[in-house]
């Protein structure tokens, strides 16, 4: 019966990695193309006409900010001098507990006023709003820890503009990030959501929004992740980009229209995945209400983020995810397969169904029994080698031809040197980092119910400015 | 069988990563070379117009201006930053008055003549060629080419579309500006702030475009768009039409008009101002209490500080804090402040506090 199963489970294990990475090869497919045609699309770009024209969408940028006391205010100071005509920054302190609010309240002067609250959306009690004339447009609010979502829902209670971007404590922005993802917005009055290109900072220094050097980060896991970045958000993101079924628009760096947020009811605070989940809810409203829309993504636009530095970190965030992944799809299972949500519904959530969310528990699984099928005689040992040599090339097909899509759009962050040394860890990711990925992302499914409704943070280093 | 396949499957794989490898290696090696030769493309041509601005003498200029043809030549790239230097260098000698260093940017573009070479892209380039060939033209002020611009602003591809329209409006061409806001009425995929940008960026008479336009227009949402662009104009011809859309049903269409007859500044039309601070749509409050920013009489403000009790919080906000920029004896403020409504004092505050410096 046992050895029925493994057996079983085995023949299903190579058809499932068979199939995944056929769709993964079709997503390379399909963004390589769409960067080839937005290249040919840039000449014919407008939007830096706009950054001296009072006609762009003004924006309203929230920083939810947890025990962030290292980055915050050196992040701050570099986001007020952002080239962007019109804009407000709102930080929310969430409850740090650490000497986040001090070095706030240090660094920029502000003192306390009496700001008359406008109450859209509930939010744990506010604590104090502060100001300083000499930063007009910087507002610092102290809140009740209540989440990231409850958070970024007192931002949204407390902005003025239309839009309003939804950026990371630990995130840097290129200068020209916002004005490329607000032009979206003029370019089409459907969009909705637009969000950017997150890359991984580490190694890189990055100045006043402009990147300046990269040297290759001292640190395996941190290499590996530049790899995993570029595959997510350059295959992942733009082929979901290509049929308006995009599921996540990262929330380390997105733009918003605060009026279909409000309108969808703003950030769920009992969700961790607050990033996804706000865009399937966004889809549900507005396909329900027959409205056209678009959530759109840039890969031009660029925000620089630190990736965990430690396995340790790493597991911790990865196991994050996949609790965020499980929560939003587990709030919105009567999207799944659901003809009136179009190609959302039968496309988009039946892959992250199967290939993100169960897929973890598969591969998981599957570096559990086949192995032990191996050792207990089932599999023979040339099959078992040939299974390895197969999924490790497949792996290998795909991480390179993310690099090769970061290559085609030519943003020279890269030498040719760093770009074939990095193509190094593309091959060795498919032996220990893929396997640890996959079992923190399974581990984060299993203590699902004990490790929801936390921040989990992570690490950071102080940004290279 | 299986494994024959699976030997396949195998080979197949470290085929296609063996070319993954070599295009990666080619890719990374051409977009290296071509990212440091762009930047040593830009050095050149800076320093070949310093050269030209700075010629101290006829035959100088005339040598520099032949090494300067016989570098750009017919190359795209070179001939993009070139163009976009000397565009860039002509307003700043302009601003700076120096008229040699004008008269020798104009020798430049006479004789690497990047206009033509963008009238050529025009007829030949691809539809993002064309694109971008229209902006560059009207950089350059080309008119010949506006009749064949004209065509492409009313092409398919929005890319296109877009580009044509706004560089018929910064050429100045007032028929086919106003045909490109006419086809704007069946393409509401553009915000109208694309559309108020190509209204502001018109080179010609504004003043004639907004009549001809609202006159020839009847489409709610361009109207709303062109009133917006031309409100900063103030132009008192115009009273009369918007005057005329304050009783119509569409809010948006009378927001606009309220905004443009306020940036008149002219108290004799605060009444319709202060009448609209008691429309029952709060847009149109909050409209009219900004339109009474610029008229600075008893009356307007009176209607302020009643507008600084409104039960919505963008008007009541919006209010105070216009009241608090216009009250310098803070009379009206004083008067707010004293009230039982906590809600309008609370923003009176918020609105002291950001033009006051309370940390001292």
């Amino acid at each position: 019966m046992l050895k029925n199963f493994i057996v079983g489970f085995n023949y299903f294990c190579m058809i499932y990695t068979l199939i995944l990475s056929s769709v993964y090869l079709c997503q390379l497919l399909i963004s390589n193309i769409c960067i080839s045609r937005d290249m040919r699309r840039k000449t014919a770009g407008d939007y830096d006409r706009y950054v001296g024209s009072d006609n762009l969408f003004p924006v309203s940028i929230l920083i939810p900010a947890y025990n962030e006391q290292d980055n915050l205010a050196a992040n701050v100071r570099s986001l007020l001098k952002l080239d962007y005509p019109e804009y407000e920054l709102i930080v929310i302190n969430d409850g740090s507990a650490d000497g986040t609010h001090q070095s706030m309240l240090q660094t920029f002067g502000l003192y306390e006023i009496s700001y008359p609250m406008k109450n859209t959306l509930p939010t744990s009690h506010i604590r104090g709003v502060y100001y300083n004339i000499k930063y007009p447009n910087l507002l610092y609010i102290d809140k009740r820890n209540g989440g990231k979502s409850d958070a970024l829902n007192a931002g949204i209670n407390f902005s003025k503009y239309p839009l309003f971007v939804s950026l990371d404590a630990d995130s840097q922005l290129e200068s020209d990030a916002i004005l490329k993802l607000a032009a979206e917005f003029l370019k089409d009055t459907k969009t909705v959501v637009s969000g950017g290109f997150v890359r991984v900072s580490n190694g890189s220094a990055i100045e006043d929004g402009k990147w300046k050097s990269f040297h290759m980060p001292s640190s395996n896991v941190e290499r590996f992740q530049i790899i995993e970045y570029f595959r997510t958000f350059l295959s992942g993101r733009i082929s979901w980009n290509a049929v308006n079924s995009l599921l996540i628009i990262s929330g380390a760096f997105g733009v918003f229209n605060k009026q279909v947020v409000v309108e969808c009811g703003g950030y769920r605070t009992d969700s961790i995945g607050e990033d996804m989940e706000i865009i399937l809810r966004i889809h549900k409203y507005l396909r329900r209400k027959k409205r056209k829309y678009k959530i759109v993504f840039s890969e031009d636009a660029v925000c620089w983020t630190q990736a965990p530095s430690t396995f340790g970190d790493l597991r911790k965030q990865r196991r994050r995810w996949q609790i965020g992944l499980m929560n939003s799809l587990l709030i919105h299972h009567d999207m799944l397969l659901n003809p009136k949500m179009g190609f959302v519904g039968l496309l988009a959530v039946p892959y992250s169904w199967l290939f993100e969310l169960l897929g973890a528990l598969i591969e998981a699984l599957g570096y559990i029994l086949i192995p032990l099928s191996f050792i207990i005689g089932i599999i023979k040992p040339f099959v078992f080698i040939l299974f390895l040599i197969i999924a490790a090339l497949l792996g290998i097909m795909l991480s390179l031809g993310g690099l090769i899509l970061e290559q085609s759009t030519r943003k020279g962050v890269l030498t040719a040197r760093q770009c074939m040394q990095l193509s190094l860890y593309a091959l060795l990711e498919n032996f220990g980092y893929r396997q640890f990925v996959a079992l923190c992302r399974a581990e984060g499914m299993l203590r699902y119910g004990t490790l929801k409704n936390t921040w989990a943070k992570v690490r950071r280093k102080k940004f290279n400015y | 069988m299986g494994i024959w396949l699976a030997y396949v499957l195998v080979l197949i794989c470290i085929f296609i990563v063996s070319i993954e490898y070599l295009y990666l290696y080619a890719l990374s090696s051409r977009t290296e070379a071509r990212i440091s030769e762009y930047n040593g493309t830009c050095v050149r041509i800076g320093e070949m117009i310093d050269t030209i601005v700075n010629a101290p003498t006829e035959s100088s200029l005339r040598q520099a201006l032949v090494f300067l043809k016989r570098y750009v030549g017919v190359d795209r790239t070179r001939m993009d930053i070139l163009s976009g230097l000397l565009l860039k260098r002509l307003i700043t000698e302009n601003e700076e008055g120096n008229q040699n260093g004008l008269r020798a940017l104009s020798a430049a573009c006479d004789m690497v003549n990047p206009s033509a070479f963008y009238s050529s892209l025009l007829k030949t380039g691809d539809l993002y060629d064309k694109a971008y060939a229209c902006r560059k033209i009207s950089g350059f002020s080309r008119r010949q080419e506006i009749s064949v611009i004209r065509e492409f602003s009313h092409s398919k591809n929005r890319d296109l579309s877009y580009n044509a329209a706004m560089a018929l409006s910064e050429l100045g061409d007032e028929s086919g500006l106003i045909d490109a806001i006419r086809d704007c009425q069946h393409n509401y995929e553009y915000s109208h702030r694309i559309i108020i940008e190509l209204i502001q960026k018109y080179t010609g008479d504004m003043e004639t475009l907004a009549k001809k336009v609202l006159c020839g227009i009847s489409d709610d949402y361009i109207k709303t768009a062109v009133i917006k662009a031309v409100a900063k104009y103030r132009f008192q011809s115009l009273a009369d039409i918007f005057t005329g859309l304050l009783t119509g049903t569409n809010v948006n269409l009378r927001a606009a008009a309220l905004t443009a007859l306020g940036a008149l500044g002219d108290p004799a039309f605060q009444n319709d101002m202060i009448t609209a601070c008691t429309d029952p749509d709060w847009i149109i409050r909050l409209t009219a209490v900004k339109a009474l920013k610029n008229i600075r009489t008893p009356e307007s403000m009176q209607a302020l500080s009643d507008a600084a009790q409104d039960a919505e919080w963008w008007v009541r906000n919006t209010a105070a804090k216009i009241l608090v920029g216009m009250d310098t004896d803070l009379v009206y403020v004083e008067r707010v402040l004293r009230n039982e409504d906590r809600r309008a004092a609370d923003s009176i505050l918020f609105a002291l506090y950001q033009v006051c410096d309370m940390s001292r």
